[in-house]
């Protein structure tokens, strides 16, 4: 058929140019879930023509209550493809690419970013935002940033020098926990959930290698050495129990190492509840079923018909669900307890077969690991006095799973191509009036969806406050020395002062302190295709500082050594020593979130965000947080 | 103001029973919507509530289900999700907007839904939605669509009507809890109104035109459960309690007097682009037929405008030419975005009605695409 009839509604409302503009632009789209169904579906209908689809996720059955380009013989499927045979189904002359992969690949280098006209991001995590962030800075190509959690969403556009870029603003780090309230003094659910997940489950089923959750923060300081120490002899201990796997009596071993035993020497320490409510420790021949004892008793056990039965029903039952949504009594606990246990062990064993290095891993999806730690966070709650949680909720908790629903996608994602109008009549439309659109949760009256003011640029941003540059070059041939000359050649960007260059975090050159490397390749050094340097240049005689992100393109055959683009030595912004001293002491938070980055600027990273920024997730499923 | 029907003769055929699917994979599990009645449950003001009463007599949720709403159970939990598993809903018009409405509410998972519409897919239909494909041009819309519905949630029991709406009689309407008129113009939603009202189907009435959307909800009474403020600070306070919306029908809406209200921000931000939209309703009303971008026409509809605005003692200024100009040129256009957003924030609307968790829309949403923002002014 002829566009005329597909593009009557369009056409009514939208000036002939932005029609034609709609048409002619090529868009990359960054994830495939919730939001970017929806953009797709939104875009393609809008009149674009030529999109890129790039995700790395398969589709999982909780995916289908809102991605509606995906159904039940999708599962497992890359999102991408199936997002792209979806939307060719009704609309068969779209011009799609989908690839079904990690979008930090080195095939999507700078020059890939330069082939579209906008980007736009509907992607579920922090670190893959803020790659595509610096990628967009880099190719100088406008960005559509969005996230929804639950009833909530927002979306604004960011462009290079003229709005804050997505790590202009402060961000907060997944909370972590110390480890005292963890180990010993918890009082809360999740500090329960977490000893459960993070302590318990990876002290007991573990690969060896696997030390304790990075959530868990060990520092010692004056107060809690001896207390640190006492709880490194408390996990040597439960280390061998472990030895006594696959006998009957390891369930019972267990409860009473960790529910009984442990929980008395605690009790011993009695300064430590002098403020607190002192924990009641759980006594196995009070709480354990009959059957239980029995087949702890029992040599070479046959389970009993039934046995444990009512307390875990079949996946797939109405019980199963209500057994999940309720809070399960004490002995309930008990006895998914030590079922899961017997499960767990005779799984870890059994891979331990293969590779003694190997290990059971947390999977909230994975029924006995997350019975097992539904079950140890509630007795443990139930020793400290803590209210307990039902399955259903422990698994949001221990899993991180973000509620999400079609509409808070649909909205944002038709947000997102409002936005993208306006990106495309700038004679019609300045940057400032696009605005940032947040849409909060619906109280029957009132705003749903704000419209308020863009960020202008974070003069100290460590990300956008500096010059981005695509060097083209044989890194088998150019050398270390090579990209200095880059820096400080009058022929090339010309900036003076002392020059350092790191490469993800780690420095591999620094002016008369680190030059063991300058002759050798970029290749040795692992700058490859796709990478990209951190160069800081301190000009102590001016008193300024100025950042360069260096993108390297391998090229075979090329005519000189290297070849550059981007911005030239004048036009890299500079940040006057004093202040950029001031503002990463500014941003040094005392505990906890920090990050190192690049010249040792700290960064404050955010998941759940602040009241300014209320989201910016769509689902975060690697991270702890409190809900 | 059903732009694409008013003019056109109607070709009336019966209504679209589920018997003609019999070829759809998916009647086997399809589940039976309970009665409409089933929603009608005792009602007392501010009591707490017992969680099991709400599965009395409803179909219930199974484990299969847990695990594909699970994302959703958590926002608005168990409960509610067993009420949109028996809600039965009837949309009527299949254009861009009832395009969102319907893939919300049937990836939510609602019982049964029903779409009444008369018209056959025009090419313009194929930009303006993702159900209907170049094979469907000339078929009727709602039977099109139909499988495709299906494919997005086999849970749902979706039939299709192919009468117009002056064809149905009034007993036609009491099968549905809930109603969603798209696209209606003004004398069509007054008599669905009074229909809805007097046999108590909870009403949603929308469109979009252009960059401009709205949307009317008339629930009649409606009681809900939300969360006790009081529970707060005492534990041994009921988790949640109920409470109760008495909703205006669209005849009290349309004389709302703004002469004491408190409210002045709905009545100076939110409300004034309800006016808008309503002075092209009555235009649509008095003239048989949509203004054009003449500047004639323009007049009419500013003169209209400033007839609706100083009767309800707003200030006309408050809606400005520049908006009534846009509206008479685009009104005919449904553009996929603002479908998506007016789309998005009615479904979630109909939902939480559904639900009977946390307040519902009351009464007027106003969809400004512009800027973009959105929001609700009260009665």
């Amino acid at each position: 058929m002829t566009d005329s009839g597909r593009l009557a509604h369009l056409e009514c409302a939208l000036s002939a140019d932005l029609t034609k503009t709609l048409g002619d632009a090529s868009i990359l789209m960054v994830g495939a879930g919730g939001i970017g169904c929806e953009l797709l579906k939104t875009l393609l209908l809008s009149g674009v023509k030529n999109i890129t689809v790039v995700d790395l996720d398969t589709i999982d059955l909780s995916n289908l209550n809102r991605q509606f380009l995906f159904q039940k013989q999708h599962i497992s499927k890359a999102k991408a493809h199936v997002a792209r045979e979806s939307a060719l189904r009704f609309n068969p002359e779209a011009n799609i690419v989908s690839h079904h992969a990690n979008i930090k690949d080195p095939q999507f280098d700078v020059a890939f970013f330069r082939g579209f006209t906008v980007v736009m991001n509907a992607l579920d995590n922090l670190e893959a935002r803020s790659y595509v962030n610096l990628m967009c800075l880099a190719a100088d190509r406008p960005l559509v940033e969005a996230g929804t959690t639950g009833f909530q969403g927002q979306s604004y556009v960011i462009k290079r020098r003229k709005t804050a870029c997505y790590d202009c603003l402060p961000k907060v780090l997944p909370k972590t926990y110390a480890v005292c309230t963890i180990r010993s003094t918890p009082s809360l659910p999740i500090h329960c959930i977490v000893w459960a997940k993070s302590y318990l489950f990876s002290q007991l089923f573990g690969p060896p290698s696997e030390s304790e959750d990075p959530v868990l923060d060990t520092r010692e300081d004056e107060g809690n050495a001896e207390e640190i120490s006492k709880l490194k002899d408390e996990s040597e201990a439960l280390k061998a129990i472990k030895d006594a796997m696959g006998t009957d009596k390891f369930p019972r071993m267990v409860f009473e190492k960790v529910f009984n035993t442990d929980v008395n020497r605690l009790l011993s320490m009695h300064d430590m509840w002098k403020s607190r409510k002192p924990p009641t420790p759980l006594v196995y021949d009070e709480l354990a079923s009959e059957e239980e004892k029995e087949t702890q008793t029992r040599k070479g056990r046959s389970k009993g018909k039934g046995k444990a039965q009512k307390n875990a029903p079949e996946s797939g039952d109405r019980e199963r669900l209500e057994w999940e949504q309720k809070v399960w009594s004490v002995e309930e606990s008990v006895g998914v307890f030590l079922k899961s246990l017997r499960v767990l062990a005779t799984r870890y064993q059994e891979v331990r077969k293969s590779d003694p290095e190997s290990g059971l891993s947390f999977d909230k999806d994975d029924d006995p690991v997350m019975d097992f730690v539904a079950a140890t966070a509630n007795l443990r709650a139930h020793v400290y006095g803590i209210p307990q949680q039902c399955r259903f909720n422990t698994k949001q908790m221990a899993g991180s799973i973000i509620p999400a629903v079609a509409t808070s996608n649909a909205i944002i994602a038709g947000v997102m191509v409002l936005h993208l109008f306006k990106l495309l009549t700038p004679s019609e439309v300045p940057l400032s009036g696009i605005k940032r659109a947040t849409l909060g949760t619906s109280t029957g009256r009132g705003t749903i969806l704000g419209a308020g003011s863009n960020e202008a640029p974070n003069p100290v941003c460590a990300v956008c406050n500096a010059g981005f540059v695509v060097v083209e070059t044989d890194v088998e041939k150019a050398k270390l020395k090579d990209i200095v000359e880059i820096v400080k050649g009058s022929d090339h960007l010309g900036l003076k002062g002392e020059v350092s260059i790191n490469h993800k975090n780690l420095l591999i050159y620094e002016d008369d302190d680190l030059e063991d490397n300058v002759d050798k390749t970029l290749q040795e050094v692992h700058i490859t295709h796709g990478k990209n340097l951190q160069i800081l240049v301190d000009d102590d005689d001016a008193g300024v500082k100025r950042t360069v992100y260096l993108f390297v393109l391998h090229r075979d055959n090329l005519p000189t050594l290297f070849t550059l683009s981007g911005d030239k030595g004048v036009d890299i912004p500079t940040v006057a020593s004093r202040v950029a001293e001031e503002s990463n002491n500014a941003k040094r938070p005392r505990e906890e979130g920090l990050e190192e980055r690049d010249e040792g600027t700290k960064r404050l990273r955010t998941d759940g965000g602040s009241h300014d920024d209320p989201i910016v997730i769509d689902e975060v499923e690697d991270t702890i947080e409190l809900d | 103001m059903n732009l694409r029907s008013s003019s056109r003769k109607r070709v009336a055929k019966d209504v679209e029973a589920s018997d003609t699917a019999n070829a759809s994979p998916y009647r086997g599990s399809r589940a039976k919507p309970s009665q409409a009645q089933s929603s009608k449950r005792a009602k007392n003001n501010t009591s707490s509530t017992d969680s099991k009463e709400n599965g009395n007599g409803h179909t219930q949720i199974n484990d299969d289900e847990a695990q594909l709403y699970d994302r959703q159970i958590r926002l608005w939990g168990l409960d509610a999700q067993t009420r949109m598993r028996n809600a039965s809903v009837c949309i009527v018009n299949f254009g861009a907007l009832s395009t969102e409405i319907i893939k919300n509410l049937v990836l939510a998972g609602i019982g049964a839904l029903t779409v009444v519409d008369p018209e056959n897919v025009a090419p313009k239909d194929l930009g303006a939605g993702f159900f209907f494909r170049q094979e469907d041009v000339g078929q009727n819309r709602a039977i099109s669509a139909r499988e495709r519905i299906l494919d997005l949630n086999p849970r749902v029991k979706v039939d299709a009507v192919t009468k117009p709406l002056s064809d149905l009689d009034d007993d036609f309407y009491t099968q549905f809890q809930f109603l969603v008129l798209t696209q209606a113009d003004l004398d069509t939603m007054l008599r669905i109104d009074d229909i809805c009202r007097a046999k108590k189907i909870k009403l949603f009435a929308a469109g979009i035109y252009g960059l401009t959307g709205y949307a009317f909800a008339d629930l009649v009474e409606h009681v809900y459960t939300t969360a006790n403020p009081a529970a707060k600070d005492d534990t041994s306070a009921p988790k949640d309690i109920t409470r109760t919306i008495q909703y205006h029908s669209l005849a009290e809406t349309l004389e709302k007097r703004w002469d004491n209200t408190t409210d002045k921000r709905a009545r100076d931000t939110v409300r004034p682009k309800f006016y808008a939209v309503l002075a092209l309703l009555t235009y649509q009303q008095r003239h048989n037929a949509p203004p054009s971008s003449s500047e004639a026409d323009v007049d009419r509809l500013v003169a209209i405008k400033d007839e609706l605005m100083k009767r309800a003692n707003v200030n006309p200024s408050f809606v400005t030419l520049d908006l009534l100009r846009s509206l008479a040129a685009t009104h005919s256009a449904e553009l996929s975005p603002i479908a998506a957003l007016a789309g998005g924030l009615l479904s979630q609307e109909i939902l939480r009605a559904i639900g009977e968790k946390d307040p519902p829309m009351d009464n007027v949403l106003v969809i400004d695409g512009l800027e973009p923002q959105a929001g609700i002014a009260g009665y």
